[in-house]
């Protein structure tokens, strides 16, 4: 029998591990994710650059490159292991429960990876006011791709046992992450401006609950989706 | 079951009689404040379809049998009906009451949500061939659409607070009805609701004819 | 122990596999399925490893006084099968490595080259499985069944890849398995029917 206390936390740490080096040595993921956003930014940098936006417009462009990115590339961490043909011995070797964690890590070091690439580089050239508030920035940045990450895991989970199809993804995620999305890119343009904590606080208590209880209830439903 | 039928349809007839004879007309709105007693039920509907759909959901996941799938597709085929016309009767009355047809104020915004949850779990139980697969997939995911919903809920008055107030039908700002408006609101509410019952009543008849059939011809 | 399979059946959208199958498969005794292809032999062994659930009937592992599921004895059961397929772009180290530490098992260099030396693949434990014949694939997916010394061992058509020396191996490992706890065989093989075969179930 196995009992749930088995050394799962290296079990999981191997798993991701494991992930990594995949990824290393195909580096298809994380690099169809720094493309796509690279792209969307030199496009919106080059449409946008004669004219001075506002904050909230700067959040809603970091937002929709960030999503967009991230949809292009987290359904990959289940979609390969069905197409490799791998599934099945991760199945019959650990329990659901360290699959998911597992694959949940992975997908937050994409995006975190992500992120520290994108952020400066969207500072560097679209400009936005404020540096001086980067902390709080970026704590609605890792949040919020928290969150994109905690929901995404198991909706990809779901696309790669439906056929696969990777453009089922956004289709499933974006009305489920839309609340995550709308409060994100306000939390953000408040941050640009300068605003403190107090006056974001709400948003940022908003996206850790959405977090805690998404990654909770898809640990509880994951079982379901892995196993027959 | 016809005795409630034909009390229903009585009902209704009353209702619409209400809703345009009866209830006064409210603040400056006139004639089209008339749409609040079919507006308002419609989305009240797709959304109790929904609630009843994910407990099916929940159900099944549980127990296993295939039935509790299908009375969640029913009603979230009757659900995605009634959040069409809420959201269509809703952008009709945003047109002619603010000038334009969709303006992303919370209440279309949140019934636009619930249209695209309605959309994608259709989409991707069409995406999944195996019968019992596709009923936990699409199960697991109606329940996890349903957690975000009431983020949603708490995020609008924050979100548009300053943007758009709604004095007419929002409920924040107190209820502004006056009694015979509301017994006809009321009426309709109940009157919708009765609808909607007796739609998946009449598709359970049909789903266990069906299945019967089916039965039949695989033991025959 | 012992697993107990208590009248089974098994269909896919509405398109039946097998009815009515029961069976009891202790220790001592080398247990072989066979039948034709698509009689559903694969099927079973997918159902006994808890990758897929029987459409009625039950599967139980009875482990001392515990009654588990197929999903629950996972640590028990070791499974070889041509839709088992480890880490392509991983070394056979490296894999071994992997599924070590997912059945809990602290990370032992040691006991990794041991396993690959029994499969007699020690001299490619820096390859990655990719480059790998099929034959020798094959051969890791023996080491990996065999990791966790699995109480229940089931193996499909073990031998379709394998050269005399392989088959050899194969048969080996069965016997020693048989002494030692559970082994279900399924083959289609006349041959391996033949020499294996204590306890058989036909299907189809």
């Amino acid at each position: 029998m196995v009992s749930k206390s088995y050394g799962w936390v290296d079990a999981v740490l191997a798993l991701i591990k494991k992930d990594l080096i995949d990824e290393c040595r195909t580096r298809f993921a994380f690099t169809s994710i720094i493309l796509f956003a690279m792209t969307t930014l030199v496009m919106v940098s080059f449409s946008t650059g004669a004219f001075v936006l506002d904050s909230g417009l700067h959040a809603a462009f970091l937002w929709i490159i960030i999503f967009f990115s991230s949809m292009t590339a987290l359904a990959r961490s289940f979609i390969k292991e069905e197409e490799q043909g791998t599934a099945r011995i991760l199945k019959i070797s650990t329990t659901p429960e360290v699959v998911f964690i597992a694959k949940l890590m992975f997908n937050l070091v994409m995006l975190l990876g992500l992120l520290v690439v994108l952020y400066p580089l969207y500072l560097v050239l679209m400009n936005p006011p404020a540096a001086n508030n980067n902390l709080l920035v970026m704590l609605f940045l890792i949040l919020g791709s928290s969150c994109l990450a905690g929901t995404t895991t198991i909706l990809a989970a779901i696309v790669s046992q439906a056929g696969a199809k990777h453009t089922l993804l956004p289709i499933i995620a974006f009305p489920v992450l839309l609340p995550v999305l709308l409060t994100a890119i306000r939390g953000t343009g408040l941050a640009l401006v300068g605003n403190f904590l107090n006056v974001v606080l709400p948003d940022l208590i908003f996206l850790f609950s959405f977090l805690v209880i998404i990654v909770t209830a898809s640990l509880l439903l994951f079982p379901f989706v892995w196993e027959d | 079951m016809n005795l409630c039928k034909y009390l229903l349809g009585i009902w209704m007839i009353l209702v619409l009689l209400g809703a345009f004879l009866y209830a006064p007309t409210a603040l400056g709105l006139g004639h089209l404040s008339r749409i609040i007693y079919f507006h308002v039920p419609l989305a009240w509907v797709g959304v109790l379809a929904y609630f009843i759909a994910m407990l099916n959901s929940i159900s099944y996941l549980k127990r296993g049998s295939l039935l509790n799938d299908q009375i969640a597709v029913v009603n979230a085929e009757i659900g995605l009906i009634f959040t069409l016309l809420a959201t269509v009767t809703g952008a009709v009355f945003a047109r002619y009451t603010w000038g334009v047809f969709w303006n992303w104020d919370p209440r279309q915004t949140s019934i636009f949500v619930l249209l695209l949850i309605y959309g994608a779990y259709f989409i991707l139980r069409s995406a999944v061939e195996d019968e019992e697969k596709r009923a936990r997939m699409a199960s697991v995911f109606s329940i996890i659409a349903f957690i975000s919903v009431p983020f949603l809920v708490f995020i609008i008055p924050r979100v548009y607070a300053t943007l758009h107030p709604d004095p007419i039908i929002s409920f924040e700002s107190g209820f502004q009805m006056d009694s015979k408006m509301f017994q006809v609101f009321l009426a309709s509410l109940i009157g919708f609701t009765g609808i909607y019952g007796w739609i998946a009543s009449l598709y359970y008849r049909y789903l266990v004819i069906r299945t019967r059939i089916e039965g039949d011809l695989n033991n025959g | 122990m012992r697993l107990e399979i208590e009248d089974i059946s098994k269909s896919y959208n509405k398109k039946r596999v097998f009815t009515n199958i029961s069976w009891q498969l202790g220790k001592g005794a080398i247990h072989v399925v066979t039948g034709p292809n698509g009689s559903g032999k694969s099927t079973l062994l997918r159902l006994l490893s808890g990758l897929e659930k029987p459409t009625s009937g039950r599967i139980l592992y009875l482990i001392g006084d515990i009654i588990a599921a197929p999903q629950d004895a996972r640590q028990m059961i070791g499974l070889v099968s041509a839709e088992i397929n480890l880490y392509a772009h991983l070394t056979p180290a490296e894999n071994l490595n992997l599924f070590s530490r997912l059945r809990g098992f602290k990370r032992s260099q040691k006991k990794i080259e041991t396993m690959l030396q029994q499969v007699q693949l020690q001299n490619e434990m820096e390859r990655p499985v990719a480059t790998f014949s099929s034959g020798m694939k094959q051969r890791l997916k023996l080491a990996y069944a065999l990791l966790h010394q699995p109480y229940f061992l089931f193996l499909d058509e073990p031998t379709s890849n394998l050269d005399q020396e392989g088959k050899e191996l194969v048969a080996g490992i069965i016997e020693d398995q048989a002494a030692r706890g559970v082994v279900l065989l399924a083959t289609n093989e006349a041959g391996e029917v033949q020499r294996f075969g204590q306890q058989i179930l036909r299907l189809g």
